[in-house]
């Protein structure tokens, strides 16, 4: 080795003119992903739902507010009814509702009635000693309490397992029963009921509004209007995807100042979970780079490809080993409703058109590769931790018993940021039928 | 229309001006690319991602310097930080810094795929180290600052990707015969 060269010296000199045409679906991908982003930002279904919800609930609180006051405003009534701010407040804190309920609670001008007096402002200033002397009026509370319908959740925690059983086969998704009992309240019952108080408090037939809560289970499905931009990678464009019908359920109060519009808010926990198909899986040295899953540190290297063994370089695949299957995204949402909704006919069955929006909170977030041999947890999506929805749907509701009703409503759900800014530019929808009892005051 | 006029067109969000910008310089990007990645795929991700951030944030660019040199920076900022975020960057053994490593003259006619074969095939840390100095003429104080490790890792993963390209190469040159040689 006589005629040696420095080894820096080479590649600088290899290298330094070095151009590559790239493959000509980069420039398409780019503009994909631009588009996108424009698109996002100017998303009709969003900006339309959400303008007219506003719109809808501001004509709606003025015009109860313009209608005048027939019945004698009762100030002691205070005695009773002012506890109940403070009270459904600190409860509202304790089970993390957000402000969207308290809001909602406090919005309706509804002027004649007592209830709205509790709530006005103006009786902030009564003493607080008040409260506490007025604090438990056994009969006025009992009452809602019995009412509150708990659900008995079948499954309380379905993500846990969004696995092969429920993947295959998700029609077998069960409905949880509706029970009567106070005994086994769940921390949202509880938390409306006590919200509701007040209403039964001063039920004394003078008042027109009328209040009502409901509980909500729902299959839903969530999907994507663009099927050719994966929300994985650009690289999955071309695979099979699909959502996976999965569960929401929660509680609704819903309150009604008088004539058809009403107001609704609640919470609910929204699970959602999509499947990328047709992947290919592989153990590898590398570590695996895709644009819209966030791996887990230490977890296995796994690559997961488009098309069956590509670019297994000599010694940088551990083995030969490759399989089939299908990449699952698995994530939930605590949702946070907020709805105007307008009676079309009314009777016994009622039919009402619904419009609003949704906060959501991410809770669960999971993605998993699963094949028919195996199935690995491998990290979690590049999902926002705060999502916000636009909500169109129906309502048919209709009288079971006395004061029972059975409520169905197919709502389609718009979101705006569900992924993080970085990619993709892909926003979902879905799709749900959310059915329960609802017991009106 | 000149670059500069270009530039002011990707603000206003025109895609055909983008379009015009990505071809200009797509070439070159996507051969920085390469360097800096394990495969064809990943460069091709960083690609796409490093022009989507230089789109994005083509307003922050104040015509100061050079346009070229911005989108370089860019492309070599996201190829680098998918390693940050993913906290790979293997952790590698100090060792004695040997000085010059050479090669057989010999090695000057290997081909160009040959060499990004043998770069893309270095562990990460030590394809990054050896791009940042070597190829793209950074310092070991700047090498050090980007990957967030000391000057004295910089400057021993340097001598240990010298060293394991040498070996690579004149293993390949002793040991197999069908190199093809330019």
């Amino acid at each position: 080795m006589n005629h040696n060269k420095n080894i820096d010296r080479l590649f600088r000199e290899k290298f330094r003119d070095f151009e590559q045409e790239p493959p000509p679906y980069i420039w398409d991908n780019i503009q994909a992903r631009l588009d996108g982003k424009r698109k996002r930002r100017m998303t009709p279904w969003w900006w339309a739902s959400a303008v007219a919800a506003g719109l809808t609930l501001l004509i709606g609180i003025n015009y109860y507010r313009s209608v005048p006051d027939t019945a004698p405003v009762r100030p002691v009534v205070t005695g009773e009814q002012l506890p109940v701010s403070p009270v459904a407040r600190r409860d509202m804190n304790k089970s993390s509702l957000s402000p969207g309920i308290s809001d909602k609670i406090s919005t309706p001008g509804q002027p004649s009635t007592t209830r709205s007096i509790a709530r006005k402002p103006t009786h902030s200033l009564i003493p607080v000693s008040r409260y506490e002397d007025a604090n438990i009026t056994p009969d006025t509370r009992s009452t809602p309490r019995h009412i509150a319908m708990a659900v008995t959740y079948a499954e309380a925690t379905p993500l846990e397992n969004p696995l092969p059983g429920r993947y295959s086969s998700p029609d077998t998704i069960s409905y949880p029963g509706f029970a009567f009992t106070t005994d086994d309240i769940s921390a949202e019952a509880e938390t409306l009921t006590t919200v509701e108080m007040p209403v039964s408090a001063s039920a004394d037939g003078q008042d027109s509004g009328e209040w009502a809560v409901s509980t909500l289970l729902s299959p839903t499905y969530m999907d994507y209007f663009n099927k050719g931009l994966s929300n994985i990678d650009p690289r999955f464009n071309d695979n099979e995807k699909h959502g996976i019908i999965s569960r929401s359920y929660g509680v609704q109060v819903e309150y009604k100042p008088s004539g058809r519009l009403s107001f609704e808010s609640g919470v609910i926990k929204a699970d959602y979970a999509f499947a990328t198909d047709n992947i290919y899986v592989s153990p590898t040295g590398r570590t695996p780079q895709y644009s819209g899953i966030i791996y887990d540190s230490g977890s296995h290297h796994i690559e997961l490809n488009a098309v069956p063994n590509s670019s297994q370089e000599e010694g940088f695949s551990s083995s030969g080993e490759e399989y089939e299957g299908s990449i699952i995204q698995s994530f939930s949402y605590f949702e946070i409703p907020l709805s105007a909704k307008y009676a079309l006919t009314e009777g016994n069955i009622t039919l009402s058109a619904k419009g609003g929006v949704s906060t959501l909170l991410l809770d669960q977030n999971e993605v998993y590769v699963q094949t028919g041999y195996f199935t690995n947890k491998i990290g979690k999506s590049a999902l926002n931790k705060l999502n916000f929805s636009a909500n169109v749907g129906m309502e048919l509701d209709s009288k079971i018993y006395n004061k029972v009703h059975l409520s169905v409503n197919p709502v389609i759900k718009f979101y705006s940021r569900t992924y993080m800014k970085a990619y993709p530019y892909n926003n979902p929808f879905s799709i749900g039928l959310y059915s329960g009892l609802k017991y009106k005051f | 229309m000149g670059l500069d006029e270009l530039i002011k067109a990707c603000k206003r969000n025109d895609r055909r001006a983008q379009e015009r910008i990505y071809k200009m310089y797509a070439s070159k990007m996507y051969a920085l690319c390469l360097k800096y990645s394990r495969s064809k795929e990943e460069a091709e991700d960083n690609l796409q991602d490093g022009f989507i951030t230089v789109f994005e944030k083509i307003d922050q660019f104040g015509f100061k310097g050079s346009f070229e040199g911005w989108i370089k920076r860019i492309m070599i900022n996201t190829a680098l930080q998918k390693y940050r975020e993913r906290n790979v960057l293997n952790l590698v053994r100090e060792e004695d810094i040997s000085g010059m490593v050479e090669v057989d003259e010999q090695a000057t006619s290997l081909p160009l795929d040959y060499l990004l074969d043998k770069i893309q095939h270095l562990p990460n840390q030590y394809r990054l180290v050896f791009n940042l100095y070597v190829l793209d003429g950074y310092s070991h104080k700047e090498v050090a600052r980007m990957l967030g490790i000391s000057e004295g890792t910089s400057k021993s993963n340097l001598s240990r990707a010298r060293n394991l390209l040498r070996k690579r190469i004149e293993e390949d040159m002793t040991g197999n015969q069908s190199i093809a040689f330019e």
